[in-house]
């Protein structure tokens, strides 16, 4: 019985080993490890929703134009150049010949060497307009094109307002001008065949065009791209590959970054924030970001809706310099200005509500509360994850202070993201991260029609912003945008906390790794550099 | 000895069926709105039409009966369902999990062995003394160690060359790499090798006083093989027993330690399948997690039945 | 028999314990040098929750900004935290919480066990089998993932806490309950009992449930034990109850950014949630050994 034990338990070990089976030696040249976090939930381009996925697919797939990160400037990707014609409707693309889609063996080509075609985009865009939401989810891309309605209800063979007169030119007609339709112009450069071939397999078998081609994805673990041999840009991308690495806790990516198991760092655990600077002194980097955070009043009903005198002193009361610069250590900028990230045009407003106890106890006694008395118990809600976020604390402290008492409501992330919508909740805690340094990607989803949870609307700020969506002159659009800011301010309807930084540690041999406001991710990674000097051994 | 067999092979059957109505009910409760939980704030950025054509693609509009008979078929077939997120199936995802998760807990119980079965050997031998009483107090300090903190001090001081020794990885996973299980594995195994310290030490006393034992002893028989062949093989049923049930323990176990250990098995997946309301996942999950206990226990009650012919009449 | 939760007391076979001479019980408990350490801890962690609010120096949710992570120090016995709140009243306040959610729990686990197993092992029959059965559903489901779906669905609040906890761990309890019952009622004095006409509850509570209750006294203090761990698990993967309630493994989780920069704030609640598991399990253990006279007379 023992030796029968014994031998069933070599025999596990051995079938464990023998699951193993190990990596081959990786080329030479310089693989990225790359942290991420969550692992991507798949890589299919069609139903790509967040962050994690649009990591590892912007290295596959490329675009009609491409969008650069710094300095928000379009430049030519599967499309060498393009023409808008002056009436705003129609957008020209001529493509670039002689791209190759990626040889993954994942989809059977009939020759060979497969050219990306004008054909291809099209089999594309057809296949993102579709009512069946697990198919695509990206409406927004092709919504503005004449025949989007009769394609989607089935009624066209084709998308009217998309022609390919030849394999290298694509012409697009718009029903009415848009000016952000290149931004949300999403329609990937991938073959038809794998559209029809992969089916439901298409968000774990890749192909694109991009300057790296899909190697592995061992879930939760990494996903492996090598570089592409015939990516078109001339000497790009100078990495062998890259690794995802999936690591989803800040500490133990640290813990590994350290020990130089990882390149970057781009989360820094709560509190170490200051001793991670010093340790890593020249390895560290930041930007401005694009994301606010705020608290949130409910704007059409109940409490706050009634008394903007005491959203103003709310306001006034949050020491939002203590929470950022002091306690949290720099991880964010405390909002002194307005609601947008400052990095934006129209990002001063006329007036701003900067910390002033003073100011707000007299605009509490203006509201009619005094000392806060006569005012109700009102609750925070709060997603769980930032549970330890110590601007709720300060606040909680700083309305004490006021004679306020403020109650903590915790709820995990889907309840809150469902919740805050309903009448019961009339504050919260929230927070919205731009794509472009454009005031529209902060307006247009949270102070338009009731859009956002705070259900703020003003006839007079919709006028604006909708004026200044058509508008195709930038001072004009500016100065709509500026006063739009001056109306949403003087309404209060958030407490504004914080506009985020982009910061992170990179290993000190790597060079040209330039993201934008919007996040790491935005980096292209083509055009990163290894210092081969620099390399440890 | 067919009639036994037969009537556990049928006790399966309502065991099973429970099983999957208390799991159903569950993913019934199971606030789901994949899309939101996804995407957070940006979930603004979708149209709402959007949101809502999902759910309705997903069948998560329809009643509870409908439901229930859909699971209950799906079930019946061995189809676990997809995944409403990660566009793969449930049994693909187990079949990828699973394995890396059987080397953790094949680990674990190594490790457990190892030290549990030794220390219960000694300890029973020297019954009594401090050191059978330094072992059990010892045991009884592993059973009480929260596990993600052991992990958390063993992670800090054996990765780490800044506050300890760099001796393994950090974390993660790759394949046929040894030197990243020893960690997780060490874990996961203390304090399960605690339990089977217990468990060793009092089969080895009760075997001990047994006649046979007596009468090897009388024949002559050099006390390491009286020890080991015969007081050690009989005292090994009540230690398979505890292993057979620590299957759901080392299961349990491998969410903490596969979580901190960035090890992509199946407990690893079960959190973020929650964070993502992700209710196939995590429901398959479940649902395999108990189907192999199931089968686990009822081996080994076959087993039994095998080598010990009264249990058959009971 | 062990219950497939998250942790599990760390005993196999409590079939021939008795209560059946206090005395010697007590002699024996007393000689056992860790059962006595396990009491003693027990009550300690016990009288401290209690007078929390008497022996916390501080209010465990009034943040010190200007003594942010200040280490051990006669202001500080334990440190302080990321907030300036004092560790030590924390982790007072938390002895509440993991001792309440330990106890209740655990007496959900064991009633519902000890009604189950007395159903089931007096009655046997269909009813026996239909309550084995469900047993068997709630063995099989493991443990920590059936919990952390629960405290999605139903909130980690208390209350639903112990519905979960009690959930889990009582198959284990029922079992143990069935084949004392199965022992207990060819004896002579119930069958005695019951010739005499006494009725099934009085049989169930006179009789039978005193001599039965030797092992459950065990089950139940390594139980404790059990749940505890099971709790703080739950809480450092950041599910358990929520702040501003300071549970044990809460901060243990978020102790890990500090535990380089400020070894205190994680070193010690790790330490409490095992010094009062160990307690647990002394206890229980000593009291299996103190109750199982015949082990010491081998």
């Amino acid at each position: 019985m023992l030796r029968y034990v014994s031998r069933m338990l070599v025999l596990i070990l051995v079938a464990s080993l023998v699951l193993a089976v190990p990596l081959a030696a990786q080329d030479e040249g310089y693989v990225l490890r790359y942290p991420i976090s969550p692992d991507p939930e798949h890589l299919n381009p069609f139903t790509a929703t967040t962050i994690a996925i649009g990591t590892v697919m912007r290295n596959i797939y490329e675009n009609l134009l491409g969008l650069d990160a710094p300095t928000g400037e379009f430049y030519p990707q599967l499309a060498e150049s393009w023409e808008i014609s002056d009436d705003q409707l129609t957008y020209t693309f001529n493509l670039r010949q002689g791209v190759l889609f990626h040889d993954t063996g994942a989809v059977e080509f009939a020759d060979g060497d497969r050219e990306f075609k004008s054909s291809d985009w099209v089999c594309a865009a057809q296949h993102s307009v579709t009512e069946d939401e697990t198919q695509s989810a990206h409406p927004e891309w092709l919504e503005s094109v004449v025949g989007y309605e009769e394609f989607l209800a089935g009624e066209a063979e084709a998308i009217a307002g998309i022609e390919a007169p030849d394999d290298y030119t694509l012409s697009i007609t718009l029903t009415t001008p848009n000016r952000l339709f290149l931004t949300t112009l999403g329609v990937p450069g991938i073959p038809c065949e794998a559209i029809e071939q992969l089916g439901e397999d298409l968000g774990t078998n890749p192909v694109g065009t991009g300057p790296f081609q899909f190697v592995e994805w061992q879930r939760d673990n990494f996903v492996q791209l090598d570089a592409n041999p015939d990516y078109y840009e001339e000497g790009k991308p100078t990495l062998a590959g890259v690794r995802f690495i999936n690591v989803p806790d800040a500490n133990t990516a640290l813990l590994q970054y350290r020990e130089n198991q990882l390149d970057f760092l781009f989360g820094f655990p709560t509190g170490q924030r200051l001793a991670i600077m010093e340790e890593f002194d020249a390895e560290y980097n930041e930007i401005p970001g694009l994301n606010v955070r705020y608290f949130g009043f409910k704007m059409d009903q109940g409490f706050f809706a009634e008394n903007p005198l005491v959203r103003q002193a709310f306001s006034h009361a949050f020491n939002r310099e203590l929470v950022w610069d002091e306690l949290m250590e720099g991880a964010r900028f405390p909002a002194t200005l307005g609601y947008l990230p400052p990095s934006m045009p129209a990002s001063t407003p006329a007036n701003i509500y900067e910390y002033n106890p003073e100011r707000a106890a007299e605009l509490l006694v203006e509201a009619g509360f005094p000392n806060g008395e006569g005012l109700p118990e009102f609750s925070l809600w709060v997603f769980s994850s930032a549970a330890d976020e110590l601007s709720l604390p300060v606040l909680q402290e700083d309305l004490r202070q006021l004679g306020v008492t403020l109650n903590i409501e915790l709820e995990d992330a889907t309840t809150y993201w469902d919740h805050i919508g309903e009448d019961d909740v009339l504050m919260f805690l929230s927070g919205w991260s731009a794509g472009l340094e454009d005031p529209s990607d902060v307006f247009n989803f949270l102070f338009l029609e009731a859009r956002d949870d705070t259900a703020y609307d003003n006839p007079e700020v919709n006028d604006l912003l909708r004026q200044a969506m058509s508008e195709y002159d930038e001072a004009a659009r500016n100065e709509l945008y500026q006063q739009a800011h001056d109306l949403i301010t003087a309404d209060a309807p958030w407490i504004v906390s914080a506009y985020s930084k982009v910061s992170w540690l990179q290993k000190d041999w790597l060079e040209n790794f330039n993201p934008g406001g919007g996040g790491t991710y935005t980096a292209r990674l083509a055009d990163v550099i290894v210092n081969s000097d620099m390399l440890p051994e | 000895m067919t009639t036994y067999i037969l009537r556990r092979l049928i006790q399966v059957v309502p065991t099973m069926l429970g099983i999957f109505t208390v799991l159903f009910i569950l993913a019934y409760l199971m606030p789901s709105d994949p899309l939101r939980a996804v995407l957070g704030e940006q979930y603004r950025r979708l149209p709402p039409e959007v949101v809502e054509g999902i759910r309705e693609e997903l069948g998560l509009n329809d009643s509870f009966g409908e439901r229930y008979v859909t699971f209950l078929g799906q079930m019946a077939r061995g189809d676990l369902g997809r995944s409403y997120i990660l566009e793969q199936d449930v049994a693909d995802i187990i079949a990828y999990r699973f394995p890396r998760t059987l080397q953790l807990m094949a680990g674990g119980l190594f490790v457990a062995l190892i030290i549990g079965i030794p220390a219960g050997i000694i300890a029973a031998e020297k019954q009594y003394t401090w050191i059978d009483h330094a072992l059990m107090v010892l045991s009884l300090l592993g059973v009480s160690i929260p596990i993600f903190w052991l992990a958390l001090l063993a992670q800090l001081t054996l990765t780490q060359s800044r506050y300890g020794i760099a001796l393994f990885p950090v974390a993660g996973y790759e394949d046929g790499n040894l030197s990243h299980l020893i960690l997780p594995a060490l874990v996961l195994g203390t304090n399960l090798s605690a339990t089977l310290a217990r468990v060793t030490r009092s089969a080895m006393l009760e075997v001990r006083g047994q006649d046979f034992i007596v009468t090897a002893h009388a024949k002559g028989l050099a006390r390491r093989v009286v020890l080991l062949r015969h007081q050690l093989r009989n005292a090994l049923i009540p230690i398979i027993t505890i292993v057979g049930l620590d299957i759901g323990y080392l299961l349990g176990g491998s969410v903490v330690t596969e979580t901190i250990f960035n090890w992509p098995g199946l407990g690893r997946a079960v959190v973020p399948a929650i964070e993502r309301r992700d209710t196939p996942v995590i429901i398959g999950i479940l649902v395999f997690g108990a189907f192999l206990f199931v089968i686990i226990n009822l081996i080994t009650d076959l087993v039994y039945a095998l080598v010990n012919p009264r249990i058959r009449y009971q | 028999m062990i219950a497939a939760t998250t942790s599990r007391p760390a005993v196999i076979d409590l079939s021939e314990i008795r209560i059946s001479n206090r005395r010697r019980f007590w002699r024996a408990f007393r000689r056992n040098r860790v059962a006595l350490l396990g009491l003693i801890l027990v009550i300690l962690i016990c009288l401290s929750a209690i007078f929390a609010d008497v022996l916390a120096p501080y209010d465990p949710i009034e943040p010190h900004y200007t003594a942010r992570l200040q280490a051990p120090s006669a202001e500080f016995p334990l440190g302080s935290d990321e907030l300036g709140r004092d560790l030590l009243s924390r982790l007072l306040y938390g002895a509440r919480i993991s001792l309440v959610i330990g106890f209740v729990a655990q007496s959900v686990a064991i009633t519902t066990g000890i009604i189950i197993g007395m159903i089931s092992g007096w009655y046997g029959g269909l009813i026996d089998d239909l309550l084995m059965r469900i047993a068997d559903v709630f063995f099989a489901i493991p443990g920590l993932m059936f919990l952390i779906v629960w405290v999605t669905i139903f909130d980690p609040n208390p209350v639903s806490i112990f519905l979960a906890l009690g959930l889990i761990s009582w198959p284990s309890n029922a079992r143990m309950m069935r084949s004392q019952v199965l022992h207990l009622k060819e004896l002579d004095y119930v069958l005695a009992a019951r010739s005499l006409g006494a009725s099934t509850p009085r049989i169930l509570i006179q009789h039978i449930l005193p001599n039965a209750i030797a092992p459950m006294i065990v089950l139940a203090s390594l139980g404790v034990a059990g749940v505890i761990l099971s709790e703080s698990i739950l809480s450092f993967l950041g599910l358990g109850i929520q702040i501003p309630t300071p549970s044990w493994g809460t901060m243990v989780n978020s102790s890990r950014g500090y535990i380089t920069t400020a070894w205190w704030y994680g070193v010690f609640p790790g330490l409490i949630i095992m010094l009062t598991v160990l307690g647990f399990n002394f206890l229980g253990d000593g009291l299996r050994d103190a109750l199982q006279p015949n082990q010491y007379n081998k």
